[in-house]
C-alpha cells in the first residue's frame, strides 16, 4: 500500500518537562508506539493522550488514532500511571 | 564557515551554564562516542546530565538513544543544515 511505504513521520511527544522526537512509519500499531515510547519513560505503567495547545484531549488507545493522529501530524503527552 | 564543515561531520553548537562552545561530530558515530565528545569538551566546565537539540520548531528535543540522535540527523539533512544548537544542563 501506498500509505505504508511512504517516508515516516516525525511526532513529538511530551513526558513530564521532555519533549522527544520519534520517525513513525504511516503503518505504526498503538502497541508498536508504545514500544518505542517506553524506553524513554521512567515507569512500566503509563498513557498517552493527544496533546493540543490549550491542554490534554482525548486517551490514545487504538491504532485507528495513532494513524489519524500521524496524518494530522499531532504531539502526544504522556503520564505516568501511579 | 558552513563550508569548511567537512561533508562527514556536523558542527554541534553547545550552550552549558550560559556559555557555548562548539565541536565537529562525526555524522557515522554513535550516539555513546558524541555523548563522549560533548563529556570531554565540557569536562572543564562542569557535568551535565541531558543533552538536547533544537529542532526546526525552536523545541529542545532529548538527544540521548541511536534513535534519537538519527532524527536529528534526517532533520539537518531535510533543512541543509550542517549545525545543530544543543542544550547541556
Amino acid at each position: 500500500a501506498p500509505l505504508a511505504t511512504s517516508k515516516p513521520t516525525k511526532i513529538k511527544f511530551y513526558y513530564n518537562n521532555d519533549i522527544f522526537a520519534l520517525m513513525l512509519n504511516n503503518d505504526v500499531t498503538f502497541n508498536e508506539l508504545r514500544d518505542k515510547i517506553a524506553p524513554r519513560v521512567d515507569g512500566i505503567k503509563f498513557k498517552l493522550h493527544v496533546k493540543l495547545a490549550e491542554g490534554d484531549a482525548e486517551e490514545i488507545t487504538t491504532d485507528a488514532q495513532v494513524s489519524q493522529i500521524i496524518q494530522a501530524k499531532l504531539k502526544i503527552s504522556v503520564h505516568d500511571v501511579e | 564557515y558552513k563550508h569548511s564543515i567537512p561533508e562527514s561531520s556536523i558542527m554541534m553548537r553547545i550552550s552549558f551554564n550560559q556559555a557555548f562552545y562548539t565541536i565537529l561530530v562525526e555524522l557515522s558515530a554513535p550516539m555513546s562516542s558524541v555523548t563522549e565528545l560533548v563529556r570531554k569538551k565540557l569536562y572543564p566546565v562542569g557535568n551535565f546530565t541531558k543533552i538536547k537539540y533544537q529542532d526546526e520548531d525552536g523545541d529542545y528535543v532529548m538527544l540521548s538513544s541511536d534513535e534519537d540522535w538519527l532524527v536529528a540527523k534526517d532533520m539537518l539533512k531535510e533543512n541543509d543544515e550542517r549545525v545543530l544548537n544543543i542544550l547541556a544542563y
